[in-house]
């Protein structure tokens, strides 16, 4: 469960990335996240997750304050950042454990999780290289790995399918909603509107760091009726926002 | 033309800069009025050497013998350090990818990168023979054109050695695959580098000459059969020489011709060879071997997550060059250095006494302990944050600093990991320096051991303080790994506080008055524990403080 309420951001010497966004993901929900470029994903993303402090607002993981108790509510979730060149001096075997350690994951647990992701990701033959020598959806799937082998109860993406193969991409939305079905909670932010409507329970919609709609795609259609498409949709909530 | 220039324009505003984007104007000049300051006792040197040397030639009616020695000493040194330059200019800068995609010629590309190093190397061309030119003109009795002919010098002069080493890299790179990939090249040519400084330290050593102005001289001192061996290499020399100090209108057009003549050679091999070389200059290499079953359980251990982490940090800084050369080479080279030291001076007096017999003697009195004490403390500072691990453990992660604030793990345990990285190395440089110092000065064994327990003590003090300067201000936005231990003024800062440190222990222990000595040396070691202590964990506390502003 992750508790976002009233929180607003400003770079120094900027206007306001995130402007009083309140948004509340329930356990076993899976929820995308989509907006225009710079309306402000990807800086909520860093807040939720500690990077950033909010100036104003709250945020709360499994009910944990991530300003407060930090490194508690650190134990909760797992990040895919949006920059997946991190640890490039690493083999993929060593960033692996690496992020296992911080975990505090069991070895037989992770031995077996490796083993087993390695096979789905078709990332065997590579976890014994230096991230350095990956191709960028390589990367994006050795980060991706390192969330699913701790396994926490919270996964929050930034845009985790740009650059994955189908196979690959097909293989994470499988683990995300298996996740989600196992009462846990899945959040991540995407540009492609079709995965958002196949796997999220529900969407938010961000723009000019203002949340523009938060429900379902159900009641995001009722609200209107003259859109076919899902491009219609998202255009009309953007611009008449 | 038009795109050689705009390219040129391009290539020199994005180019090297000593400070990050951020740093205020006023900070910039302040730094390269420093590096002036720094620069002037050479220039110096230079003026007087010429003064001196030039008399004896002009009698001999070989004044421009001198100049040429100068020009010499200018081409060699542009070419050894472009040697070094040129290939991360030309082949692994991070803006190939994208040139290599526009719709230019290789010769424009070639062209305009070559334009650069050029306009670098002034430095170098002008900051030596500006004061050369001075020495002549005070001289006196130099033809009109003197002035003229030496600034086309200047000017024209790197070329031709600049020619040369790029020539010899797009050859290199064209047929010897194996320095396409830049780490690789990256740590054999700053190995070389260090054991050329080393071998050059060690040359002017056993010359037995004190001052550089010597040194010139001797390189001056004609019928040397290796200097004129030398000069074949760099033909526009003489010409050159004779152009300025004879005024002669020939031989300038002369050396302008070999340099025209250079260029052209190296605008032809660049269209036959640089694309082939520096298409698939990659960054890594990789195996694509499946992990064994058994390598795998290794891997999956769990582990203490300090260690965890102090693991990986070492990992990273064991695999990535720039990192490697300077935090941990310097520890193995110092000690060599140090070792190298006396065999070398050995003949100026070394053996008028026997050091053995002069140790009994020191061992034998009183205050020894007190002064072994006062030294240990004094030089751990030194040898313990020489490395630098400490004082750049936040700049090193750079623009992924970000991972430090969502990886579940507090941020003074982070901190203190890279902390006691820096210790242990530079615990191991610390007997590193013991060791190697036991091979010639036969003190009894026990006073290394107490030099060991007494550096450790500083050498955690001066980690401490080291990455709570980084902390403080780390330099996170870099485009190179080597800008972040190279061009860090922080480090920078924390390197010279333990040198003050250090000297400032050794002075004060030589003013102590016999008596209070025992008693000052247990106090300063009594207080640098409580410090030491004190500062391990204070850092932990910034950690939590600096990071969240971060
Ligand atoms: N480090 C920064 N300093 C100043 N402003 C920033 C910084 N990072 C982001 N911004 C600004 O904050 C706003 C939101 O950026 P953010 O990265 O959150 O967008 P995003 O929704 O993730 O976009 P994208 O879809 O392109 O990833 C933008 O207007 C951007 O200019
Ligand atoms: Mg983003």
């Amino acid at each position: 469960m992750i508790e976002i309420k009233h929180v607003s951001k400003v770079y120094p010497g900027n206007k306001k990335a995130v402007d009083d966004i309140s948004v509340t993901i329930n356990d076993g929900e899976i929820v995308g996240f989509i907006g225009p470029n710079g309306a402000g994903k990807t800086t909520t993303i860093k807040m939720i997750t500690g990077v950033l402090n909010p100036n104003e607002g709250q945020i709360l993981i499994n009910g944990i304050d991530i300003v407060k108790e930090p490194l508690k509510a650190k134990m909760e979730f797992g990040l895919v950042p949006d920059q997946a060149d991190i640890f490039l001096r690493l083999k993929g075997i060593e960033y692996l454990n690496f992020i296992a350690d911080m975990y505090e994951i069991d070895g037989s647990l992770r031995k077996q999780r490796i083993a087993q992701l390695a096979q789905a990701f078709e990332m065997s033959a590579a976890l014994n290289d230096k991230i350095l020598s990956y191709s960028h959806g390589m990367r994006q799937k050795i980060v991706i790995m390192g969330v699913l082998i701790c396994d926490p109860r919270v996964w929050i993406l930034d845009e985790p399918m740009t650059g994955l193969d189908p196979q690959s991409s097909f293989r994470l939305k499988e683990k995300m909603r298996e996740h989600a079905s196992r009462g846990n909670t899945v959040f991540f932010s995407t540009h492609v509107l079709e995965v958002a409507e196949k796997l999220c329970d529900k969407v938010a919609i961000i723009n000019h760091g203002r949340i523009v709609f938060f429900g379902t795609l159900e009641e995001l259609k009722a609200m209107h009726p003259n859109c076919t498409t899902l491009e219609e949709l998202f255009l009309e909530v953007v611009e008449h926002a | 033309m038009r795109k050689y220039f705009s390219l040129t324009k391009t290539l020199l505003k994005s180019g090297y800069q000593v400070t990050d984007a951020k740093s205020k104007k006023w900070f910039k000049v302040f730094l390269y009025l420093l590096l002036a300051v720094c620069f002037l006792p050479l220039l110096g040197v230079i003026y007087f050497a010429v003064e001196a040397a030039l008399p004896a030639y002009a009698r001999m009616d070989q004044s421009a013998t001198v100049l040429g020695s100068l020009l010499f000493l200018s081409c060699i040194i542009i070419f050894i350090f472009s040697l070094f330059l040129i290939p991360s200019i030309f082949y692994f800068s991070s803006d190939l990818d994208t040139l290599l995609a526009l719709p230019l010629k290789s010769n424009q590309i070639i062209g305009a990168k070559f334009t650069v190093c050029v306009l670098y190397e002034y430095l170098f061309s002008a900051s030596i023979l500006i004061p050369a030119y001075l020495a002549y003109w005070n001289y006196g009795d130099m033809p009109v054109m003197f002035l003229p002919f030496g600034i086309i010098t200047i000017l024209l002069l790197p070329i031709f050695p600049l020619v040369l080493s790029t020539l010899f890299t797009i050859v290199l790179m064209r047929f010897v695959p194996f320095f396409q990939n830049r780490d690789r090249f990256n740590l054999v040519t700053s190995i070389l580098l260090v054991a050329l400084g080393l071998g050059f330290s060690i040359f002017m050593n056993s010359q037995g000459t004190q001052d550089e102005s010597a040194m010139l001289k001797a390189l001056f001192a004609g019928g040397n059969s290796l200097l004129d061996v030398f000069i074949k290499f760099f033909p526009i020399i003489p010409y050159f020489a004779k152009a300025i100090v004879e005024g002669s209108v020939p031989d300038l057009f002369l050396a302008i011709g070999i340099t025209i003549i250079a260029l052209a050679v190296l605008m032809s091999a660049g269209k036959l060879l640089y694309f082939k070389g520096a298409i698939g200059s990659g960054e890594s290499s990789a195996s694509h071997k499946e992990l064994s079953e058994r390598k795998l359980s290794k891997a999956s251990r769990k582990g203490n997550k300090i260690w965890t982490y102090l693991k990986k940090d070492f990992k990273v800084i064991w695999r990535t060059p720039a990192y490697f050369t300077n935090c941990l080479l310097m520890v193995v080279l110092f000690p060599v250095m140090v070792l190298a030291m006396p065999l070398l001076s050995q003949g100026e007096g070394m053996e008028a006494f026997d050091l053995g017999i002069l140790i009994q003697t020191i061992e034998r009195s009183d205050e020894f302990l007190a002064y072994v004490i006062f030294f240990s403390l004094a030089l751990g500072f030194l040898f313990g944050t020489f490395n630098q691990i400490a004082a750049t453990a936040i700049s090193r992660e750079g623009a992924q600093y970000s991972v430090m604030k969502y990886l579940p793990m507090s941020y003074r345990d982070q901190i203190h990991a890279k902390l006691l990285l820096g210790v242990l190395v530079g615990l191991i440089a610390d007997i590193a320096m013991a060791l190697s110092a036991m091979l010639f000065l036969p003190f009894s064994w026990y006073y290394y051991l107490i030099f060991c327990g007494c550096s450790a003590i500083t050498t955690l003090l001066g980690n401490s303080y080291s990455i709570m300067l980084d902390l403080a201000k780390p330099k996170l936005v870099w485009e190179q790994e080597a800008a972040a231990v190279k061009q860090n003024l922080g480090s920078f800062i924390a390197v010279m506080i333990g040198m003050a440190l250090c000297i400032v222990l050794i002075v004060v222990c030589f003013f102590i008055p016999q008596a209070w000595l025992m008693v000052s040396a247990f106090g300063a070691l009594a207080a640098m524990c409580i410090l030491a202590l004190l500062f391990y964990f204070l850092a932990g506390k910034y950690a939590e403080r600096a990071m969240r502003k971060l």
